[in-house]
């Protein structure tokens, strides 16, 4: 089984940036166990981040018909990615936005996503550990999503 | 012993779940079924429980929401009832995550897909509340093994 995970903007500070919301691991820690996890699942994971729009919009049409799950953490351009919208809309595995923080407990201008009409399903406010137990879930997932 | 005890609660209308079933629990004992088996692999207890009620609901929570390990909601379409309900149920969810234990709010549909319906996410922003929509009865599945990680850590 094969899965990208893309994170978005200023997700590379993670552990550096307001710890108060997203705490002290790394998004370095994350990818590290993300990958340890899913050789134990039997699953390849690419972990991934960019703060450029194109770059993850070209990443979205990369892991079409070459990956089994797509987990993305579009972090800010959630709210404003209509292009984001539209490279999902062509990826047809299984599709899971994810965010560490739980959106709608936020700012009003994060209540709105372009990403999650056009997922499977939403995971948030699970913090870092989120990615770990969507990788821990995603063979069952995927599984299902077949059906 | 309630600090080993998952609270599950369901909202209204889910008490008739085979018109949504697109994944296996048919009904609602069906899914209180594999919601237990998902307890005893945590080596959790379960009190499971649905309401078509909202008040009581939030009467649930408010009561002895904090005695739990833990709490998963599902509200189902409860976010257009009266704002005064929805008060209610947000200050104890609130009192229940103030209190340290975790909440996470389930809903079955990715409610966010146009022509999901009018179920909306629970807008409680002093809380700190997990979500999850649109894994089918997976997404309790999802909520039983993340509390559990918390409560093991």
């Amino acid at each position: 089984m094969r899965a990208i995970i893309i994170n978005g903007p200023n997700l590379n500070l993670l552990g550096t940036r307001e710890p108060e919301i997203y705490g002290t691991v790394t998004l370095e820690d994350v990818s590290k166990q993300c990958s340890e996890l899913g050789k134990k699942k039997g699953i390849e994971v690419d972990f991934l981040q960019s703060n450029f729009e194109g770059q993850i919009v070209e990443w979205i049409q990369g892991a079409i018909d070459t990956t089994d799950a797509l987990i993305i953490n579009a972090a800010a351009y959630t709210h404003t990615s209509v292009a984001i919208h539209d490279a999902l809309k062509s990826y047809h595995g299984l599709k899971i936005e994810l965010h560490i923080s739980n959106p709608h407990l936020r700012e009003s201008f994060r209540h709105t996503s372009f990403v999650s009409p056009v997922v499977d399903a939403v995971v948030a406010g699970f913090g870092v550990e989120g990615y770990a137990h969507v990788i821990d879930l995603l063979p069952d997932l995927v599984q299902n999503a077949s059906k | 012993m309630q600090d080993r005890t998952l609270l599950i609660v369901n909202g209204p209308g889910l008490g008739e779940l085979a018109e949504n079933d697109q994944h296996g629990a048919a009904t609602i004992e069906g899914l209180e079924s594999e919601c237990a088996a998902c307890c005893l692999q945590h080596e959790l207890e379960l009190d499971f429980r649905q309401t078509d009620d909202v008040a009581e609901m939030a009467g649930w929570l408010a009561a002895g929401g904090a005695d739990f390990a833990g709490v998963i909601i599902n509200p189902a379409g409860c976010a257009q009832s009266e704002k005064t309900n929805l008060d209610d149920l947000g200050a104890a969810i609130t009192r229940v995550t103030d209190s340290g234990k975790p909440v996470v709010e389930v809903h079955w549909a990715n409610i966010f897909q146009e022509g999901a319906g009018e179920a909306q996410p629970l807008k409680v922003p002093g809380a700190d509340l997990a979500f999850v929509c649109g894994l089918g009865p997976n997404g309790y599945q999802f909520a039983i093994s993340a509390i559990a990680t918390r409560l093991a850590g």
